[in-house]
């Protein structure tokens, strides 16, 4: 039929254009500050050889140091923390990995908000969580289970994610970072307010100056049973399971914040008891970092070692990592 | 799931392909499945209302059908011929049976529209009247009408009136009366379709057209034009001003209602093209809704170019029939007792259009502003053509003839400005807002040329994607008063055409907005 | 009949020529209001009830068509 290759004909004209499209959108319009960037090179280049995968919100991404562990348990360890991942997001880059990459342990970093809010809201956090895939078909199948129908016009035509195509001062900036030494070496910009340091990590060096934190603040973080959701155990019982059928173990870090922000937080003390049974009924490694689990925390994370109230800034990434592997090794011993 | 995004788009591409790989004759089933599944993932769980409007009309318009039938077998078959007065006598009584059907079929599916849609207001303003009278009021209902309730509503009575006046034969399958009701593309806002135009198409198969798909697609991306980079630029700006109206000036309220007015007739014409070039890939051509309506040179004109389909359903199906009512007689008579013959003879029509205008208000939402917004249409127009005479006076004892540029210009003007002010009823939150808002507009009027005082603080790349995007509109409506605009890029090059589509397609990807949680859903879905 | 019905329409709309026209609701030559009032004035000279079966576009769109459904709706009277 004539008609069929005229339209096989102009079908592959679309994919073309599409792909250009991409391709011109991310060049120009995709800032170098942003940590996905660095990230999807590391992804590539390590693709085959990651072991230890660190897995959750900006707790991990920001506070979790790679590097540290890939010394000190001998392994190649990538940090795959995005702001407010929501479980389902985490299940699926698990997912993702396993497919892709040897996969022998994973630690999966927890705060209250994961367990009692709704955090699967935005196209946003969706966006960084796919941008982060590496198979096609697990990002469909992401989709398909997590997503809205109004995300697939921004993932798969990146210029809809751009709202001001005529910031012609972010798209030189662009153009000419992406063309400089530092850029090549997966150095960030100095504009940008935190550094790359490898392996899907960001650091921040700045000191959190224990301002007061109010009731208000804290809605998100307040822990309750009845405020658990549905699917957040679901996905961290299927996370497990996943786990359980590669051979993989599967860890969950309980991060703490600040003592400002976490004595507002409600029953900590519960919220521990809670995930001491619900990790021993699933066979799942366990490391409780709350104050109330954990005796001195603080000692170890005082307040300088936060940018904020509850992430941890660069020291504090180095060193509760250093602990979470001293802690570990001690386990996988006994 | 709505019709503006790409998970539509992409799903509406692979129905075409099972609607064109299924025999012809199973066409219809194919659609209906598809309907009922777009449908569904547009975000409707309960297909009970459809299904009652599908089986209450195909009983009802089956009933009526047979009455004529046997009228006719009785008249033609009796031993005896039927003198004058038997006849007459028979054909009263077959309408009154009809008539029975006909209001069995209104009582069910209006009850159903009026329930669902104006429960709440009706019970909302028995409790206000209950509280004057210090009585305690009822519990709202609560009650959500489904997507699409007040466009197939209205269309499937269209068809049981046809039926009615022997003007179509009725459908037996009930599932193709189904179809009928549930067709997708125009389930969110229509157009409201007639029974003798659409069913047709979408009972008999299609073979595939190469150049239906051709000219849909382009139909789908010059909708995307409007809706995506027009539509969703301007409205964060226009609801943003009058959610602010407290603290705005006169001048930047009617600045909004000027906002409004285009990015209405964006996202309405915009979904409308979408729809049309959706059905036109499948071979079935829907009504048009749209003829250049700020082309206008009054708002009775206006009303004939804007949402055709349904001011078109309005005059058929309310206005005459009002007008030759007995209630119109009557109105005629007093008019005639009172008043000049010229005038007293435009009463029944009057009295008619006080009916429609009414409906129209309260068709769009059950409230008291859109019953305002409806009378306040019906006034204008009324007076318009009431003293037509004495406009026309004035106009030729200035020597100025109608069919001048200048004046032409003048009256779209004018139109366009009544337009957009009577868009402060839709505009504000309330009807006692939309009231506050036309006195601050007429007394704290304060002009000014700044930025804040044009556009509020909204940022510029998005006035600047709306502004290209509508001068474009501009001038290929005025292309369209010439002739078909595919017709014209079809006479071109494959590298012209091409360039023109990808154009656009960059237009809609670069500049529509896309990604913020005000825009997406489509401003007449609400009714 | 007809010089009724002409001098009737003549003074509707004393522009048109209604001899020629066959399509004057298709094309919308004659608007809804000009319906109205036409349906009034026959309705009064001829001694006949337009209903609403009546009011469709072919027996309005030209002269003998209305004079079609005049001298119809006369017979079943």
């Amino acid at each position: 039929m004539r008609s069929f290759r005229k339209i096989i004909c102009r079908i592959a004209v679309l994919c073309i254009f599409a792909v250009a499209v991409n391709e011109a959108g991310r060049y120009l319009y995709e800032s170098v500050e942003n940590p996905v960037v660095y990230a999807r090179k590391d992804l590539e280049e390590t693709k085959g050889t990651v072991e230890t995968l660190l897995l959750g919100s900006s707790l991990i991404h920001w506070g979790l140091d790679p590097a540290v562990i890939s010394e000190e348990l001998d392994t190649v360890c990538m940090n795959l923390g995005t702001d407010v991942q929501p479980l389902g997001g985490s299940y699926f880059l698990l997912k993702d990995q396993i497919q892709n990459n040897p996969v022998k342990r994973v630690f999966l970093g927890m705060g209250v908000a994961g367990m009692v809010s709704n955090t699967n809201t935005l196209t946003g956090r969706r966006l960084a969580i796919l941008d982060r895939m590496l198979s096609p078909a697990v990002k469909l199948e992401y989709l398909i289970q997590e997503g809205e129908f109004k995300d697939l016009e921004q993932v798969l035509l990146y210029p809809t994610r751009v709202e001001n195509i005529l910031n012609f001062d972010l798209i030189k900036s662009n153009i000419l970072y992406r063309q400089s030494e530092e850029f090549q070496q997966g150095i960030s910009p100095e504009s940008a307010r935190w550094q790359n340091e490898g392996m899907g990590f960001q650091s921040n060096d700045q000191v959190y100056d224990g301002n007061y934190t109010t009731e208000k603040m804290v809605r998100n973080g307040l822990w309750s049973r009845k405020n658990i959701r549905p699917e957040a155990v679901e996905y961290l019982t299927q996370m497990a399971e996943l786990c359980h059928e590669n051979g993989i173990e599967f860890n969950i870090i309980i991060f703490p914040h600040s003592y400002e922000y976490a004595s507002m937080q409600g029953d900590l003390a519960d919220m521990d008891v809670y995930f001491e049974e619900f990790c021993s009924n699933l066979g799942i490694g366990l490391f409780d970092y709350n104050y109330t689990a954990y005796e001195g925390i603080y000692d170890i994370l005082p307040t300088e070692y936060y940018w904020d109230k509850k992430h941890l800034n660069k020291t504090g990434a180095a060193r509760i990592a250093q602990l979470l592997c001293s802690e570990y090794k001690e386990k996988s011993e006994s | 799931m709505t019709v503006n995004q790409l998970a539509f788009f992409v799903l509406f591409f692979l129905s075409v392909i099972i609607y064109y790989c299924v025999p012809r004759k199973c066409q219809w089933m194919a659609l209906l499945g598809l309907s009922l599944l777009f449908y569904h993932l547009m975000g409707v769980d309960n297909f009970i209302y459809v299904i009652v409007t599908a089986v209450t009309i195909t009983c009802g318009t089956r009933m009526m059908y047979r009455v004529d039938c046997r009228l006719d077998g009785e008249i033609r078959n009796a031993d005896v011929k039927l003198t004058r007065s038997e006849k007459k006598e028979k054909k009263q009584r077959a309408k009154s049976e009809k008539k029975r059907w006909l209001a069995g079929i209104i009582v069910i599916n209006l009850g159903i529209l009026l329930a669902l849609k104006y429960g709440d207001f009706f019970v909302h303003n028995a409790n206000r009247l209950l509280g004057l009278f210090g009585m305690d009021g009822v519990n709202k209902l609560g009650l959500i009408a489904p997507l699409g309730l007040s466009y197939y509503t209205l269309q499937s009575i269209g068809y049981a009136l046809d039926v009615y006046k022997g003007k179509s034969i009725p459908e037996k399958n009930p599932f193709k009366v189904l179809l009928f009701v549930t067709y997708f593309p125009q389930m969110t806002q229509g157009p409201i379709g007639r029974y003798q135009s659409l069913a047709p198409q979408l009972y008999e198969g299609h073979s595939f057209s190469y150049k239906n798909l051709s000219y849909g697609c382009q139909r789908i991306l010059w909708g995307m034009v409007k809706k995506a980079v027009i539509a969703d630029n301007l409205r964060p700006m226009a609801v943003g001003i009058f959610d602010k109206w407290t603290s705005v000036s006169g001048f930047t309220l009617f600045m909004a209602c000027i906002y409004t007015t285009f990015q209405i007739y964006a996202d309405f014409s915009g979904y409308s093209d979408i729809v049309c070039g959706v059905s036109e890939i499948y071979g079935i051509r829907m009504e048009e809704n749209f003829q250049r309506p700020f082309f206008s040179c009054s708002l009775s004109e206006y009303w004939r170019r804007w949402h055709i389909s349904l001011s078109s359903w309005f005059r058929d199906y309310i206005f005459y029939p009002a007008s030759i009512s007995r209630g119109a007689v009557s109105f005629g008579k007093l008019g005639s007792r009172i008043l000049p013959p010229r005038i007293a003879k435009m009463f029944p029509a009057v009295f008619a259009l006080s009916i429609v205008w009414i409906c129209t208000g309260l068709w769009h939402d059950a409230s008291w502003r859109y019953i305002m917004w409806g009378v306040a249409n019906g006034v204008i127009i009324i007076f318009a053509i009431i003293l037509k005479p004495q406009f026309d006076a004035v106009r030729n004892k200035l020597h100025i003839r109608e069919e001048v540029w200048w004046w032409k210009g003048f009256c779209m003007i004018r139109t366009f400005v009544i337009v957009a002010l009577l868009k402060v009823f839709p505009g504000a939150g309330s009807t006692m807002n939309s009231l506050r808002i036309y006195k601050k507009i007429v007394f704290e009027f304060q002009p000014s040329l700044s930025y804040e005082a044009l556009f509020l603080n909204t940022e510029s790349f998005h006035l600047i994607y709306a502004a290209v995007a509508l001068v474009l509109f501009f001038l290929v409506s005025i292309m369209q008063t010439k002739g078909c605009v595919r017709d014209f890029l079809a006479s071109k090059p494959v590298v012209v055409r091409w360039t023109v589509y990808l154009l656009l397609l960059c237009m809609i990807i670069f500049m529509g907005a896309f990604g913020s949680t005000t825009v997406g859903g489509f401003e007449y879905a609400q009714f | 009949m007809r010089d009724e019905l002409m001098e009737i329409l003549g003074r509707l709309r004393p522009e048109l020529e209604f001899e020629k026209e066959q399509k004057l609701i298709d094309d919308g030559i004659l608007d809804s209001f000009d319906l109205v009032s036409l349906i009034g004035e026959i309705n009064e000279c001829f001694d006949v009830e337009v209903s609403f079966d009546d009011i469709e576009p072919e027996n309005f769109n030209s002269v003998d068509a209305m004079l079609a459904m005049i001298r119809k709706l006369q017979e079943e009277d």
